[in-house]
């Protein structure tokens, strides 16, 4: 790869010279989208869910709030349907349900792992986070981007074959994950006031 | 006397056929069961088979360390793939597949054979079905929705959940880069099992050569280092360390033999007449043995070689006699019964083995007394005839002769002698007597240092297989038998664990139902009318599309219909290796072993169980088996000693003669016994048999002692104990170096003992005679 960087680099001059010229700027690497979301110490929000599943008549949706510390701290807090507390530090899952407590280390099911890196990752503005399970392509612009990522592993493509990360700057704004059995969920998310 | 050319013609003759024999039909076995009483119990006989020969004895713990984890995983995952298409290992695992995709495949396609929620009253009923799809709507609402998604269309009723819930380890190593590593995270950790038997040591020693190669060729850095631990591997490690002790050691000892003998006798020729009686007396014991039982067992020819250590020193006896004017031939008359009481002493003490009910002492027994009667015979017959004409033997340096034969050494009397005999014997039964005599414990016999042993815990411990101390086992006359008793505790131990006695059980009828609860379970599974009909009433009110639990429907249709589960449906996978370590036999006796976990009130435990099962604690019943062991061999050894006795009688034609000869020498085993136990050494089987040996040695340095002082030769005699017993110093002496447990067991026990022997039978036998004395 490090021979084609100059012509690489003459390419994006080339590029940055036309595009310009017609007054647009250069194509959004995902480096342009992560870099900003790196310095952000920490963020909290409220989210609603909606799984279309195919086996059901009709979609789940689900609502809570999402609160993200860097750098390897992120907790989901459902409120309804059910109420549930999904709370990832490091490698370790804990779920506190109905059902009670479970604990279990993300790294021994990948697809739990890929999932969980989707978001983190791109909250901790982690590019080697994103990039050990998927290859990310960034498109649109930094005010309005999207992250696109794809399975690496044939294991994970079985699962899930793309998630689609959409936000404005630090903020995201909507998390579209779809299945590879054609199932999808759509996540909606908005800024909220840090909760004690 | 045979003209020796033809002697020397037929000697080689029957030494060319035995060898020939030797090589061609000789079966070496190691099966532990040979040393097993025939009284033994079932459940002792199947552990021991299983501990040498079971999957447990297969299984290899590897451990890579030494680099950073990504190349420790790229490694781990070359070298599994590589064990996996390898001939010398049967299955390997590094966690990439965990409780993996093979096993998980294998438990939901036998889940309406595996699931005991078919046991309850109508499992499909509209109810039942109601209850599990309300739980499987607040499942897809959960966090855990995308997982639980998986088994839904298959699956609603949960029974692949329900399995894996009850059997799953709670123990696993982490995985790091989807593969296992110990909790520092700074090893890459496997699990392999070889083909061979845990007892195979020579396959077991390939599998290992093979498994080096691998993993040099799939090394992603130089720096990494693979370190592995198993039943096999510790049994090869030992043989390795034996043998590397026993080559220094008997070279180091032969040098010292040859060195002596070349001393005395000055000639290569009779040095190298020296071997042959020893040489011939093994072969033929092997050959006896093997005739009489088929094969001959490893710890036989170990511990039979060592017995047989005695005849080295026969042609001593012989060749110390020779002298200018005394030839090879006179010798031989005048040393006659004290060889032939020599041979008969050993060989009747060995006949005790034979009654005791151990196939393997018996060998023992039998092995032995070929082993001295060829040697005796072959020292009698063949060696005078070969000895050259003219040769004699160099006489011992006059200032050995002056100190030890010398009259003016014999002043003490025959009373202060026994006083100083007693006191000395008393003085070291007394400091034992507080000590344990006898160590019993399985795990001093092992040849392993301490290291070798801890690396085995730590590797154990990182991989989530501790030793388990306590088991259930259970006994059947048929695998279906044994299952249906199996699955028949399944509420005692329910209960054992709700009150706390113990903390968990693995019971091999959740892998492997019985045929008879598999029918039940089958008969449980409704038409698919029936079951569509109960589905639509269950989802009635429910989100849920019906036609998304077609593949159920056809899953319990084709479950119906579908052969029963049997253990060859887990070829290939974790599963086959849980289910052989859990059960075993064949035949008209099987046998479940149910390990258990956290056991903490096995009284408890005990009174709940069921008649027929019991709780076995691996610890004591190791131990168990090495004291009936060593009690048999004290209890033969015993009617040994009062057949020696009567020999000694008849052969001397007197009674105080025989008590002569055999008091002093038991004394001195007693008393090596005593010092060894005062010294903090309790004795094992091995320190046993070198008791006997040194017994063996000692009467006959008795006998050669009684006879020079009936003859007044005290020259004679010397000159004969310095050189048998230089011998077996420096061999004994040596062997007591070994860092193997067992040789330096019988090193220092067989060293103590000849001084002790020489030291008590001159005090007691070489007494000045009565008339001297009065004079």
């Amino acid at each position: 790869m490090t021979s084609l960087r100059p012509r690489r680099a003459v390419d994006r001059l080339v590029a940055v010279l036309a595009l310009a010229a017609a007054g647009i700027v250069h194509a959004l690497e995902p480096a342009d989208v992560l870099t900003p979301l790196s310095r952000v110490e920490r963020s909290d929000a409220t989210f609603e869910e909606t799984r279309h599943i195919a086996a059901l008549t009709a979609p789940v949706v689900r609502r809570g709030s999402l609160h993200y510390v860097r750098p390897a701290e992120l907790t989901m807090v459902v409120d309804s349907p059910v109420r549930e507390r999904l709370r990832i530090v490091g490698g370790t899952l804990t779920l506190e349900g109905r059902g009670g407590t479970r604990e279990i280390r993300i790294t021994d099911m990948p697809v739990v792992a890929a999932l969980v890196e989707s978001i983190r990752g791109t909250l901790a503005g982690d590019p080697a986070a994103l990039g050990r399970y998927f290859t990310v392509r960034a498109s649109g612009e930094a005010a309005r981007w999207r992250l696109e990522l794809t399975p690496l592993t044939t294991e994970l493509a079985t699962a899930v074959s793309r998630i689609t990360i959409e936000g404005a700057d630090t903020q995201i704004g909507r998390i579209d994950v779809n299945e590879s059995s054609g199932d999808r969920s759509v996540m909606l998310i908005a800024p909220a006031a840090r909760k004690p | 006397m045979t003209h020796p050319r033809r002697l020397g013609v037929i000697v080689l003759v029957l030494t060319a056929a035995a060898m020939a024999y030797v090589a061609t039909s000789v079966s070496l076995d190691s099966d532990y069961a040979a040393f097993l009483p025939a009284g033994a119990s079932p459940t002792q006989r199947t552990f021991m088979t299983e501990l040498r020969e079971g999957a447990a004895s297969r299984v290899v713990l590897i451990e890579l360390g030494g680099a950073a984890p990504a190349d420790l995983a790229a490694t781990s995952r070359k070298l599994a793939a590589a064990l996996a298409a390898s001939a010398d290992f049967r299955y390997v695992n590094n966690g990439e597949s965990g409780m993996g995709e093979r096993e998980l495949a294998l438990i939901a396609g036998h889940r309406y054979l595996l699931s005991d929620r078919l046991d309850g009253p109508a499992p499909f009923s509209a109810a039942a079905l109601r209850t599990a799809l309300d739980e499987r709507l607040e499942a897809l609402s959960g966090s855990a929705g995308m997982l639980e998604k998986r088994f839904l269309a298959n699956d609603p009723t949960g029974e692949t959940r329900r399995i894996l819930g009850r059997i799953v380890p709670a123990k696993a190593p982490q995985r790091i880069e989807g593969v296992w590593f110990d909790a520092t995270a700074t090893h890459a950790l496997l699990l392999a099992e070889t083909r061979a038997s845990g007892s195979d040591l020579a396959r077991q020693d390939a599998a290992f050569a093979a498994l080096a190669r691998e993993f040099a060729a799939s090394r992603a850095a130089p720096s990494i280092a693979m370190e592995f631990s198993s039943a096999g591997a510790m049994a090869v490690r030992s043989r390795a360390l034996i043998a590397s002790d026993a080559r220094t050691l008997s070279l180091a000892s032969m040098a010292g033999v040859l060195a002596i003998l070349f001393w005395a006798y000055r000639s290569l020729r009779v040095v190298a007449l020296c071997a042959i009686p020893a040489a011939l007396g093994l072969l033929g014991g092997i050959v006896t043995v093997n005739l009489l039982f088929g094969s001959i067992h490893g710890i036989t020819l170990a511990f039979g070689a060592t017995l047989l250590g005695e005849s080295v020193d026969y042609p001593s006896y012989l060749l110390t006699q020779v002298m200018p004017g005394v030839s090879a031939s006179e010798a031989g008359a005048r040393i006659g019964r004290t060889l032939r009481l020599a041979v008969l002493t050993t060989a009747c003490g060995a006949l005790a083995l034979l009654f005791g009910g151990f196939p393997g002492l018996a060998q023992l027994g039998v092995l032995t007394i070929t082993g001295v009667l060829v040697a005796g015979a072959a020292t009698w017959w063949v060696l005078p005839s070969f000895v050259p004409r003219q040769w004699s033997p160099v006489a011992p340096p006059a200032w050995l002769v002056r100190r030890v034969a010398a009259p003016g050494r014999q002043r003490m009397s025959r009373w202060s002698r026994r006083a100083i005999a007693a006191v000395a014997a008393l003085g070291a039964v007394a400091a034992a007597w507080s000590k344990p005599w006898w160590d019993d414990d399985l795990a001093s016999m092992s040849p392993l240092p301490a290291s070798m042993k801890a690396q085995d815990a730590r590797l154990r411990g990182a991989m989530g297989a501790p030793d388990v101390r306590f088991a259930l086992t259970i006994e059947g006359r048929s695998r279906e038998d044994v299952l249906v008793k199996t699955e028949a505790i399944r509420s005692s131990l329910e209960r054992a664990v709700a009150a706390r006695s113990i903390a968990g059980f693995d019971l091999v009828a959740d892998y492997l139902p019985s045929e008879a609860t598999q029918a039940r379970r089958r008969q449980a599974l409704p038409d698919p009318d029936v079951l569509r009909a109960n589905l639509a009433a269950a989802a009635d009110g429910l989100p849920f599309r019906l036609q998304a639990f077609e593949p159920f429907v056809e899953d319990v249709a084709r479950a119906r219909s579908a052969p029963p589960l049997t253990q060859d449906a887990y070829e290939g996978s974790a599963l086959r290796l849980k289910v052989e370590g859990l059960l075993h036999g064949a035949g008209s006796e099987w046998q479940v072993v149910v390990p258990l976990a956290g056991v903490s009130d096995s009284s408890a435990l005990e009174r709940v169980l069921p008649s027929g099962v019991h709780l076995l604690d691996m610890r004591a019943e190791a131990t168990s088996m090495m004291s009936a062991y060593r009690k048999q061999a004290v209890h033969s050894s015993s009617i040994g000693l009062v057949l020696i006795f009567a020999v000694l009688a008849f052969g001397l034609r007197s009674f105080t003669g025989a008590c002569k000869v055999l008091g002093p020498i038991l004394l001195a085993a007693v008393t090596t016994g005593a010092l060894l136990i005062a010294a903090g050494e309790p004795l094992t089987v091995f320190h046993y048999v070198a008791l006997l040996l040194t017994i063996g040695i000692g009467v006959n340095y008795a006998l050669v002692m009684a006879s020079a002082q009936a003859r007044d030769d005290r020259a004679g005699m010397w000159r004969t104990l310095a050189v048998v017993s230089g011998t077996a110093l420096v061999t004994f002496g040596l062997l007591a170096l070994a860092h193997a447990p067992v040789l330096h067991a019988i090193g220092i026990t067989v060293c103590i003992g000849i001084v002790l022997s020489l030291a008590l039978a001159t005090l007691l036998i070489d007494a000045p005679p009565a008339a001297e004395r009065a004079g």
